[in-house]
Formats: C-alpha cells, sequence, structure tokens
C-alpha cells in the first residue's frame, strides 16, 4: 500500500467516524432501546421493568379501540394528503411553464411550510373558534350561515378541519420537490417529443410522469411518514379531543407514556408506527412500479 | 398521587418541615414520605356580581339552584352562563375530576373505587355525581361550543364579561384579575355548591400541591434537606405564601387572601373540606390498564347524543377485567 493509499484511507475513516458514532448513539441505539421497551411494563419512573413478552402487542392489537379510532384519524392525513398528490403536481406543471408570477407563486406556496408549526396550530386554532373565529365570519358574510360548523367539536368535522390545516402546510413542500423535478428533466427531449408531434398530455404522460418517479416515490414516501407522526396540529389545536375524535397514532403513543405512565406500551406502538410506514411505502412503491411498467 | 415516585425520592418523614405541614404525611405512600406540599388549592367559581345584580341572582347554594341560575342568564341574555374552556380538556376538572369525592365526602374516593369491581354501579357516588354533571352539560349552559374554546380563551372572554361563572382553581385568579383590569374588582367568588339540598353538608375540596421532594440519586441530600427546612421556616415561609396569595400548608401560619375569598369561605361557615387525594397504587395501575381519564370522559360528556349509562356499565366492564388482570384485591 503506498502513502497516497493509506492517507486517503485515514482521511476516509477520520471523515466516516463521526457520523457513524452519532448515527449509532443517536439513530441506532434508541430504535434497538425502543423496541427491548416494547417487550416491558415500566411507568417511566421505577427503576426496574418487568419483561412481559407479547403482551403489550397483543393489548395493542386486540384491547385497545381508542388506538384502532386513532389509526383511522391517522388514516384521514393520509388519504387527504394522497388525493391532493396530483393536483399538487399539476400545480408544479403551472408554474414550472412560463406563467407571470410564478416565482412569487413559488414563493408564496413554499411559505406555510418555513412558518412554525406550533404557530400556525395556534393561529388556525383561533381560524376555527366558535367565538369571532375567522371561518364563521366569513361564511356569515357570504350568508352561508348554513355551512357555519363547530369546526374543532364536532367529532364527524375535526379531523377535516385538522387535516386542511396539515394540506394547507405541507402542500408547499410538495409543490416545490415536484417542481425540483421537473426542472430536472432535460428540455432537449421534452422539445423533440413537440417536434415530433406529442402534444402536453403525451409529454406528461410519456416523459414528465416516467423522469420524476424518484421524485413521486419520495414525496408518497414523506407522506405515509407526515401521516403517522402527525403531532403538533392535532396537539396544539385540539389536544385530540373532543374525547379521542382527533387524536392521532403518534398523539395517543405520548398520552400513553406521558398521560397513563405506560412507557412499554407506548415504545410498542413506535414500533407499530415503524412497521406501517414501512408496509405502507412498500406498497406504493409496488404500485407505483406497476404503473410505470403499464407505462412503457 | 405520587406513587410513582416513591422508589426514586428520598424518605422526608423526619424533617422538621414535615412535622410542620399539615398534609406531608397524609400524602405519604406506605408510611414514606415522598414531598413536602408548599400550598394547598382551593376551587372556586368566579363570578360576574354586576351580572347577578341585573339579573337579580343570590349566590346558589345547592346544585339545583346552580342551574337554574346558569339558565336563567342563558335564557335573558346573549353571555355564556358558565364559560368553559372544554377544548383543552383539563379544565372541566372542578367538575369531572372533584365531583365523585364531592359526591362522596371521601378525598380517596379513587382508592375506594380501586377496591371495587362495580364502582360505576348507579347507586355509587361516581355515577350519582356524574348523572348530576350531565343534567348541567345537558342544559347547553356552557355556550354554543365549549368543546371549541381553550382555556385562555374562556379565560379572557370571562374576564371581557362576555360570560357570567367560571369555574377554576385560585391560581387561576391572578390571570383573570390581570386581563379584567380595574373591573376586577367586580368579581366575586362562591364555593361550587354540589350538594342536593340545604339540608345536606356543604362541602368543598382542597388538595395540596407543588412538592418538594429530593431524588435518590441526588449527591448533596444534607443541603437539599437544609433547603427544604429553610423553604418552610418563618425566614422564608410565611412572605413567600402571603404574597403568592395561595392556601399555606404549614401549622400557624395564615395566608394572605383576596376578599372575595374572604367572602366566599364566610358566606358558608360550616363548609367541611375534603382533603383530595389523586389515588394511590391500584387506582394508578388500573388508570393505566384501562386508559381511565375523567377530564376526556368530560369532553365526550359534552358532546351532543353521549350515553352516560352506556359508558358506566362499559367502565363498569373493563374495571373489573383490570382488576382481575393486575390481581388487585
Amino acid at each position: 500500500m503506498n502513502i497516497n493509499s493509506r492517507n486517503r484511507n485515514i482521511f476516509i475513516f477520520v471523515s466516516l467516524v463521526l457520523p457513524v458514532v452519532l448515527f449509532l448513539l443517536i439513530v441506532v441505539y434508541p430504535s434497538l432501546d425502543l423496541f427491548r421497551m416494547s417487550f416491558v411494563s415500566w411507568d417511566g419512573v421505577s427503576k426496574t421493568q418487568e419483561f412481559i413478552g407479547l403482551a403489550n402487542y397483543k393489548t395493542m392489537i386486540f384491547d385497545s379501540p381508542d388506538l384502532w379510532k386513532s389509526l383511522r384519524n391517522t388514516g384521514i392525513y393520509f388519504f387527504i394528503h394522497l388525493l391532493f398528490i396530483p393536483i399538487e403536481l399539476f400545480v408544479a406543471v403551472l408554474l414550472d411553464s412560463k406563467i407571470k408570477g410564478a416565482k412569487i407563486f413559488k414563493s408564496i406556496s413554499f411559505m406555510p411550510y418555513i412558518i412554525n408549526g406550533v404557530a400556525i396550530a395556534y393561529a388556525f386554532s383561533y381560524f376555527y373558534s366558535p367565538y369571532g373565529g375567522a371561518l364563521n365570519e366569513i361564511l356569515e358574510s357570504l350568508h352561508l350561515e348554513g355551512l357555519i360548523h363547530n369546526w374543532l367539536s364536532d367529532p364527524k368535522v375535526v379531523n377535516l378541519s385538522l387535516a386542511t390545516v396539515s394540506l394547507w402546510r405541507y402542500s408547499g413542500l410538495h409543490i416545490i420537490l415536484f417542481l425540483a423535478g421537473l426542472q430536472s428533466i432535460p428540455k432537449d427531449i421534452i422539445e423533440a417529443a413537440t417536434i415530433d408531434g406529442a402534444n402536453f398530455m403525451n409529454r406528461f404522460r410519456y416523459i414528465t410522469i416516467p423522469s420524476m418517479t424518484l421524485v413521486i416515490d419520495f414525496v408518497l414516501f414523506a407522506n405515509v411518514r407526515g401521516a403517522m407522526q402527525m403531532f403538533d396540529i392535532p396537539f396544539v389545536i385540539t389536544g385530540g379531543g373532543p374525547g379521542y375524535a382527533s387524536t392521532t397514532f403518534t398523539l395517543y403513543s405520548l398520552k400513553t407514556a406521558f398521560n397513563f405512565n405506560n412507557f412499554g406500551m407506548a415504545s410498542t406502538m413506535g414500533v407499530a408506527v415503524f412497521v406501517i410506514i414501512i408496509v405502507v411505502a412498500l406498497i406504493q412503491n409496488k404500485i407505483v412500479k406497476m404503473a410505470r411498467g403499464k407505462n412503457t | 398521587m405520587l406513587t410513582r415516585f416513591a422508589d426514586s425520592m428520598l424518605d422526608l418523614s423526619d424533617l422538621e418541615a414535615t412535622s410542620n405541614n399539615l398534609y406531608a404525611k397524609g400524602y405519604a405512600v406506605d408510611g414514606k414520605v415522598v414531598g413536602v406540599p408548599d400550598q394547598a388549592t382551593r376551587e372556586y367559581v368566579f363570578y360576574w356580581k354586576d351580572i347577578f345584580a341585573d339579573f337579580n341572582i343570590e349566590v346558589p347554594t345547592t346544585w339545583d339552584e346552580f342551574i337554574a341560575v346558569a339558565n336563567t342568564i342563558k335564557d335573558n341574555s346573549e353571555l355564556i352562563p358558565i364559560v368553559m374552556g372544554g377544548k383543552d380538556s383539563w379544565p372541566d376538572y372542578p367538575f369531572n375530576e372533584y365531583m365523585p369525592a364531592l359526591e362522596a365526602q371521601d378525598g380517596f374516593i379513587w382508592n375506594t373505587m380501586a377496591s371495587m369491581d362495580s364502582p360505576f354501579d348507579a347507586d355509587q357516588p361516581y355515577s350519582i355525581a356524574y348523572h348530576k354533571l350531565q343534567n348541567l352539560y345537558d342544559e347547553q349552559v356552557m355556550g354554543i361550543d365549549p368543546l371549541g374554546l381553550g382555556f385562555d380563551q374562556a379565560k379572557v372572554m370571562f374576564a371581557q364579561q362576555e360570560g357570567a361563572m367560571m369555574a377554576t382553581g385560585v391560581w387561576a385568579y391572578a390571570d383573570i384579575a390581570s386581563a379584567a383590569g380595574d373591573n376586577s374588582s367586580n368579581i366575586g367568588a362562591f364555593l361550587l355548591p354540589t350538594r342536593d339540598s340545604k339540608d345536606d353538608d356543604f362541602v368543598t375540596i382542597s388538595q395540596a400541591d407543588v412538592f418538594l421532594s429530593i431524588s435518590e440519586n441526588c449527591e448533596n441530600a444534607d443541603a437539599a434537606k437544609d433547603f427544604i427546612n429553610w423553604f418552610y421556616s418563618e425566614l422564608w415561609y410565611p412572605a413567600y405564601i402571603q404574597s403568592a396569595g395561595f392556601v399555606p400548608t404549614v401549622e400557624g401560619v395564615e395566608g394572605s387572601y383576596e376578599q372575595l375569598f374572604i367572602d366566599a369561605l364566610a358566606a358558608q361557615p360550616d363548609v367541611k373540606i375534603v382533603v383530595y387525594d389523586g389515588g394511590g397504587a391500584d387506582f394508578n395501575s388500573i388508570v393505566t390498564e384501562t386508559k381511565f381519564d375523567v377530564k376526556v370522559l368530560g369532553q365526550e360528556m359534552m358532546t351532543t347524543g353521549f350515553d352516560l349509562d352506556a359508558k358506566l356499565s362499559e367502565l363498569n366492564d373493563i374495571w373489573a377485567k383490570a382488576r382481575e388482570s393486575l390481581g388487585i384485591q
């Protein structure tokens, strides 16, 4: 081994050692410990943690109706965001064309994402307020009193109210990601297709979409991850109520740990989130791959 | 209440501060004093004296009178009779957490319930208290949407006289008075009347709060014990508790209260004070197992169409199962 090669290896080792150590300490160790804690009964304070095998998993699956309700609530965020992904892609295509004011629209659409999430949630809790809340005031001024609701206390609408806030906050991020994907498509391919007579829809279907599968995969993954980890919006706006009507899976885990002192069960839910994200992401990938196969 | 911390805190039984404290030994866990409380909470219903005068309303002294007062305000004005920040769930604690203890006149009611398989039966204090509460919630006297308001919003609305009454603790008064500004002298207070008739005992609740404890891992335990002794000594505690306006926990120390609280207590000279415990080890184990949460249940009771009897029956079932699986006798 010559000196250059040895120096290169030392450089690689020194460069990697710190990130690897941090990765092991901050990601791997807590993940393994979370997995271990999912098999114990622990109140978060006691010195002893009793090993109870799969009891937490059994209780979580067969004996936690409120948990299933929270999973259903989480699903509302997931599906509403999923429904809006084609619209976000369409907006990105519009902003990628040479329309007037595209830059301002890009900034406006991204703005909600960079504002503090807790501040947004707090502002929206006043927006939906039954007394002097902007939404009901707007509806009243438009003589649409029939649409006025108890936006945060009616179990039938509360999740839609909260998912709308989430949509307002995260759609801009998706649009910017799609925009980055669109701008990475070589222009000469599109020009060649145009010369060959491909119309807008053909170009979109056969060039734009296949060129952006990586971005679409990422946005789909971010959607399932974001939905499963949805916390700040329901926590600040409704606290998960009334009852458990707007409690998301993550919020339920938090309540399990800190309100009911059951850290073992909360860890089990953490493992479940991990598994659900992977399973849904894999299913989405499979569907995207199948759709891609049909198009080629 | 302090059971969870029993293993991780030092025993403070021998401290001078503990022997002078009116509450500390009452909260001991199996004889171990885990913490020394620095104040006792009291619960009141704050009200606007001028609004009561406008409607010719007397301060209520029974539960039915309390509901009737709220209905009078609802029927004759646009005001919210009882402002409730129900969106946060915890602000219903004067009702949903304390009412069973008041009904039973038993500060240890959670421990009593933990020893029973069917504590939610119709003849039990919990069920009686919750049916009384359900009557109140069903009267719609908390505005158009009590679950759409957080505590901060509710507090401001009461301070701005958009509501006539608000049930909460002494601790909230400073904020309410500050938001009310010059008008704060117009705020009165009365003890929540939970009794059925004037012939029954008038009962109110008190709970020790803000416990000073020492971790078992403390490297300077002796210094920490000296600090706690000093905190509760003549050198510090009387001046501190009087400036804060809280109810003192140390024997012989007088509190300094706002006039409205003195008047509220003077109005019920024979009041019985129930010292609230918060639940021991068995109760907390059942809570963990069943996710029993009275404040969240209070939110559900404020929603339309809530079936209290079905809920109580369901609670009996899960309670008995939890006791069995936890091996509680």
